[in-house]
């Protein structure tokens, strides 16, 4: 029987041991007393927090920022309650000026004598640091960009949708609100009217004052209607002193009532307020709204044919005299006047 | 003179500027590239306090979901600043859960609630009444700051240094 050979030659003892000693030596790691200072240091702990020398008998939270506040964590590891205490990704700038990501590791220095002391091993996890911040770096990115859009989508949507001079919804938007309306009306049996409101003699008005002073009469009437519409009608501006206003589950005598009431609002309030807001402008100017009114189903069936009714009765208003509200002017007429 | 060392966090959302709070804070200056944090990032400022000073150990940490915030990073500190992105209204319903992580390891921890990014008039999306009504709910106080301009930076690292010392 022979003996065993080693097939990569005899063991060099001496060799192997340097190697671990060497290994270990090139670790950056304390060890750590009872009391949490500073016993000793690997040449490569004291690169590391660029202190070559003075770091024994200096407590752990001394010489390392990063254990300020740990003493009750590290205790329960010191007492061998607690297998490790853990620290991760740790940016730190490393005496090379560059900032490095470390994880530190504490653990007891004896698994037999608890109380002895603790080692502390910091790793330089910098290569899959640097690969980890970049995937954050892009994913976030990535969610800036989509935020960034949403926010810019709803920007362009709203500057589609508005009037620039009185914030409402402008006609694109008060168009689509009125045939979704009336799909809804139709489906649940609810009748939905139309108004359509026009500020009397408003072109003459501004082309005898100037724009702005027309621009304050239009934002003016635009305050006086909305401020008396619930919570589910919908005013638009529709053009120069021409508004829309949309009134769910209202019958047309409902609506003829709203019209007086807007009606008398506006002529009672625009002119006063105007006189108020811009003295010696155009004091004593009056203000009047004539009116167009139509209702689904009773006249019509779709969002063309309704607006076509309302819009003929606003013309009607107008040629009757203006200041006024009027229903369609052919089969029946329902005038306020 | 006596000097008192305290660890305080920062915490919120990705993005809401909590490295650039503590580089106006610490370093005066602000840097418009936006470069993430992970893991957490330790500053230390001297604060001059009428008792003595002040010495913060600010750990800015990592935010965001995915990498949910270690107790290691928390265990231990004394107060800390949680900030919103004032542009971003999701950042600020995460308040709740920042709070709820910080106090579960530090009861009762002072906390002052930061509005950053106020510099952004134009882009804003959440009000000043919602940022108050949110730092009320959770029992602290706000600020709105901006890093870049340093608008209110040093008064909210001041507000949370009156609350720790009127804590010890």
């Amino acid at each position: 029987m022979t003996a065993p050979t080693n097939p990569a030659g005899p063991v060099d003892l001496s060799a192997r041991a340097a190697a671990a000693f060497s290994r270990l030596y090139g670790l950056a790691y304390a060890r750590v007393g009872p009391d949490l200072t500073i016993q000793q240091a690997s040449p490569a702990f004291l690169a590391l927090v660029d202190q070559p020398t003075a770091l024994i008998g200096q407590p752990l939270s001394a010489v390392l920022w990063e254990f300020v506040g740990a003493d009750e964590a590290l205790r329960p590891v010191l007492a061998g309650q607690s297998p490790r205490y853990q620290l991760e990704r740790v940016n730190r700038e490393l005496p090379d000026g560059q900032i490095h990501y470390l994880t530190f590791w504490v653990v007891p220095w004896s698994e037999t004598q608890p109380g002895a002391g603790l080692i502390v091993i910091v790793e330089d996890a910098d290569r899959f640091g640097q690969l980890e911040q970049s995937l954050v770096q892009s994913r976030n990115e990535l969610h800036l960009a989509q935020a960034q859009l949403l926010r810019a989508n709803q920007k362009l949507e709203q500057l589609a949708t508005t009037d620039d001079l009185t914030g409402l919804p402008n006609r694109r938007y008060f168009e689509q609100a009125l045939r979704r309306e009336l799909d809804r009306g139709q489906r649940y049996r609810h009748a939905t009217a139309l108004l359509l409101a026009d500020v009397d003699q408003y072109s003459p008005f501004r082309d005898l004052y100037g724009n702005p002073l027309g621009d304050e009469v239009v934002k003016l009437v635009a305050l006086l209607l909305a401020d008396r519409l619930r919570g589910v009608d919908r005013l638009a501006r529709l053009e120069a002193g021409s508004f829309a206003l949309l009134l769910p589950e209202t019958d047309l005598p409902g609506a003829a009532v709203v019209a007086e009431r807007l009606r008398e609002r506006v002529a009672r309030e625009a002119g006063p307020a105007l006189t108020a807001q811009r003295p010696g402008a155009a004091d004593g100017a009056q203000f009047t709204l004539s009116l167009g009114v139509g209702a689904a189903p009773a006249q019509a069936a779709t969002p063309s044919e309704l607006w076509d009714v309302a819009d003929a009765a606003l013309t009607h208003a107008k040629a009757t005299g203006r200041n006024r509200w009027s229903t369609t002017p052919t089969a029946y007429v329902i005038s306020s006047k | 003179m006596t000097v008192v060392q305290q660890k305080i966090c920062l915490l919120g959302e990705f993005a809401v500027g909590k490295t650039s709070l503590v580089r106006r804070f610490v370093e005066g200056r602000f840097d418009d590239r936006y470069l993430s944090t992970i893991g957490v990032k330790i500053s230390r400022k001297a604060l001059p306090r009428p008792a003595g000073e002040l010495l913060l150990l600010i750990w800015d940490l990592a935010g965001g979901d995915e990498f949910s915030l270690q107790s290691s990073y928390l265990r231990g500190a004394a107060g800390a600043l949680i900030a919103c992105d004032l542009t971003r209204a999701s950042t600020l319903a995460a308040f709740d859960r920042y709070t709820e992580q910080l106090w579960a390891l530090n009861p009762g921890a002072p906390v002052v609630f930061i509005g950053n990014k106020v510099d952004l008039v134009a882009e804003r999306a959440i009000t000043d009444a919602e940022l108050l009504a949110a730092s009320q709910r959770l029992g602290g106080p706000c600020v709105r700051t901006s890093a870049k301009t340093g608008e209110q930076v040093e008064a909210a690292f001041a507000l949370l240094a009156e609350q720790l010392e009127a804590r010890r």
